[in-house]
């Protein structure tokens, strides 16, 4: 067992490897909804399958091996494998579709698994790279690249998920500007009216309970019952010339992102009111000694240092807005849950992954920049 | 000084040209400042029926508000009731939810279920409901093709002797069907049988999507599932409805639902929605979903070939 020097990569590659082999890869649907015959890698693709083994078994020969050098050469052979696969699908894919219409191929169990495993791989080996990062941040880049030229010659033309796409597309691009409205005004809205009753709260000792209790009850209270509670105020506030013009009413948009500001403000403004007193009252002693006035201590001193833990506060609150915008799909009021909604309706999975994979890739980058964000912030206050 | 006032002329002249242009739509629309919202529901059909109506009003010049497959049937209800919808597509048939105290033999007639909805919204909500298009979308229990012909199945009375000859039945249907007397309650009586609870499966919602997939891929052991007439994937997923011939279900016609003050305004919408509304058949509303759910074309772009094919617009569409 000591010879293993990377148990993870050693599990995941073999993973990966087996399931190759044993699941199937794809299922070849006559239509949207009819149960297609599903195929393996070899079957579907054929002997170009080959290069993916080779790659999985030149991971499981590497996880021997000890860290350093070789987290580059995994993350590359990593990457290439996850491209190279979709590739192959999508050239054979086309094969097998020729222009049929309604024809269409949908990923089965072992492209799901062959994919974790990668990003595993991938994130594992990101994370090894130390002083080469900007080559990991390359070799991301080059993924993306790819897979987006893929997608503009039409190689994944014959994949399930690109066909509802197709037939979808310009109500997808304004659901995703709906849902990234939806989701970061009412975090920026948030922000807005949680800090100040953050600091409020800390200031102001009494206050405290005042403020966070209600917070989180408000948290408690389930989403779709918390837009049912918003429905008859906000009909009513719609009858104002002023709010009819921007479109507020008990249902569409307004609802939705009044919910799911009310939402942020529990995570924001706790996180507030925590900043500001890990701030070390020795240093406000000691600014108050150099003669800086309140305003000054305030502004260059405690709000800088209870910044980091605030962005920590903020980074959450978008995590769970992103998600939670869905639901304003269930009021009419657009985003990316209709596609959620719709696929329900018409019981297409595909539908639905149209709608969620937008959603997680958003959240994963957005808590990846923000986490970054954390890392700087907290250096440069040190 | 003198630079700031030219800076605020040549502002105010780009403004006003910028506004002019804007201003040259008002004479392309009817109603310019006032678009119709329109919905309908989020399944299928209200997907070709809503855009059946967008397009057809669009081509007579009327401004719309696209809400189309807006929502599930309660959401678009509440939306025409809070004035969020000035119009929305609904079935005759689902007055007997709206219009509570009144008897289920009304709804099992097309004539008198239309009526009795009509003058109940109109009077109670100010909703109008228009002429119906003659395509009965009604609620039937569907089967396997196979397993119709290995067990001689064409009509209900066929269903009734195989379950009361005892043999496996799963039954997969909404909860609401399944306790109605103008629904699975009547059928039984009607028909002679009864099912036990662990012979059904009953679900919260009446999305035929479900029962049908889950039909035709014999999941959990359903051999029976909820059905509507013009449900498009009976075909390509070889299933046929069970005859009914005593009609138990309530008939269930599309209609469109418009406010009373933005017909009042708009009047000549009723005709308009109503000859587009009169082309529609049970079999052509199936061929359309057909191609929306199993084919995966657009509903928009179905929609409009059926309008062009009968000639019911004839202006390019931009879409």
């Amino acid at each position: 067992m000591g010879r293993i020097k990377d148990k993870p990569l050693l599990l995941f590659s073999l993973v990966g490897l087996l399931s190759n082999f044993l699941l199937p890869l794809v299922e070849v649907k006559q239509n949207r909804i009819s149960n297609g015959i599903r195929m393996s890698a070899f079957e579907f693709i054929g002997l170009s399958e080959l290069i993916i083994t080779i790659f999985w078994i030149i991971l499981i020969f590497l996880s021997f091996y000890h860290h350093g050098k070789k987290s580059l050469f995994v993350f590359y052979i990593g990457a290439i494998s996850m491209v190279f696969q979709i590739l192959l699908i999508g050239i054979r894919g086309n094969e097998v579709v020729s222009g049929s219409l309604s024809m269409r191929v949908t990923f089965a169990a072992s492209f799901y698994i062959s994919m974790l495993m990668l990003y595993l791989i991938l994130a594992e080996s990101f994370d090894a790279l130390k002083s080469r990062k900007p080559m990991g941040i390359l070799g991301i880049a080059l993924i993306a690249l790819s897979l987006f030229f893929g997608f503009r010659t039409g190689l994944f033309s014959s994949f399930s998920i690109f066909k509802e796409f197709e037939v979808k597309k310009d109500q997808f691009f304004i659901s995703l500007w709906t849902h990234s409205f939806l989701s970061f005004g009412s975090v920026l809205a948030g922000t807005l009216i949680a800090i100040p009753l953050g600091y409020l709260s800390y200031m102001r000792k009494k206050l405290e309970n005042a403020v966070m209790v209600p917070l989180s009850i408000l948290e408690t209270i389930p989403s779709l019952s918390l837009f049912a509670i918003l429905l008859v105020p906000l009909a009513n506030l719609g009858k104002l010339s002023f709010f009819k013009s921007i479109g507020v009413s008990g249902i569409g948009w307004a609802p939705a992102f009044v919910a799911l500001t009310l939402y942020t403000l529990l995570p924001i403004g706790r996180n507030t009111l925590v900043g500001f007193s890990s701030v070390d009252k020795n240093i406000i002693e000691a600014a108050k000694g150099m003669g800086m006035n309140k305003k000054e201590i305030l502004f260059k001193i405690e709000f800088p240092l209870a910044f980091p833990l605030i962005l920590t506060g903020i980074r959450i609150a978008l995590v769970q807005t992103i998600g939670g915008a869905v639901l304003a799909g269930l009021v009419g009021g657009g985003g990316l849950g209709s596609f959620v909604f719709l696929g329900l309706a018409e019981a297409s999975p595909d539908l639905i992954l149209l709608g969620v994979i937008p959603i997680v890739a958003i959240t994963l980058l957005m808590d990846g920049l923000l986490k970054a964000a954390y890392k700087m912030l907290r250096r440069n206050v040190e | 000084m003198k630079y700031r006032n030219k800076t605020i002329i040549t502002g105010i002249a780009i403004l006003s040209l910028v506004l002019s242009a804007c201003g040259s739509t008002k004479d392309k629309y009817k109603n310019a400042d006032d678009p119709i919202v329109l919905g309908s529901f989020v399944d299928t059909e209200g997907g070709i029926l809503g855009n059946m109506i967008l397009l057809v009003l669009e081509d007579k010049g009327y401004l719309l508000e696209d809400k189309v497959q807006f929502g599930t049937p309660d959401v678009q209800r509440n939306a025409l009731l809070q004035g969020e919808l000035d119009m929305g597509v609904d079935y005759t048939g689902n007055g007997q939810f709206y219009a509570k105290g009144l008897s289920e033999e009304i709804w099992r007639n097309s004539e008198e279920g239309y009526k009795a909805i009509k003058e109940y919204d109109e009077k109670e909500n100010g909703l109008i409901w228009l002429a119906p298009a003659k395509a009965n979308n009604t609620e039937a229990l569907a089967v396997k093709k196979d397993f119709a012909e290995l067990n001689g199945l064409k009509t209900m009375e066929d269903l009734a002797r195989y379950i009361n000859e005892g043999k496996e039945v799963k039954l997969i249907t909404s909860q609401l069907f399944a306790e109605k007397e103008a629904g699975l309650v009547g059928m039984e009586k009607a028909y002679g049988f009864k099912l036990r609870e662990d012979q059904m499966i009953l679900l919260p919602h009446g999305n035929t999507a479900e029962t049908l997939k889950a039909l035709a891929n014999g999941t959990d052991k359903v051999n029976v599932a909820l059905a509507y007439a013009t449900d498009g994937s009976l075909v390509d997923l070889s299933l046929v409805i069970l005859e009914d011939p005593k009609s138990i279900p309530p008939v269930y016609e599309p209609s469109a639902v418009v406010r009373k003050e933005v017909l009042d305004k708009y009047p000549e919408i009723k005709g308009i929605v109503e000859n587009a509304f009169s082309y529609l058949t049970k079999e052509n509303l199936q061929e359309m979903n057909k191609r929306v759910i199993v084919d995966g074309v657009s509903p928009k772009v179905v929609a409009d070939e059926f309008l062009r094919a009968n000639k019911i617009i004839d202006k390019a569409t931009q879409y």
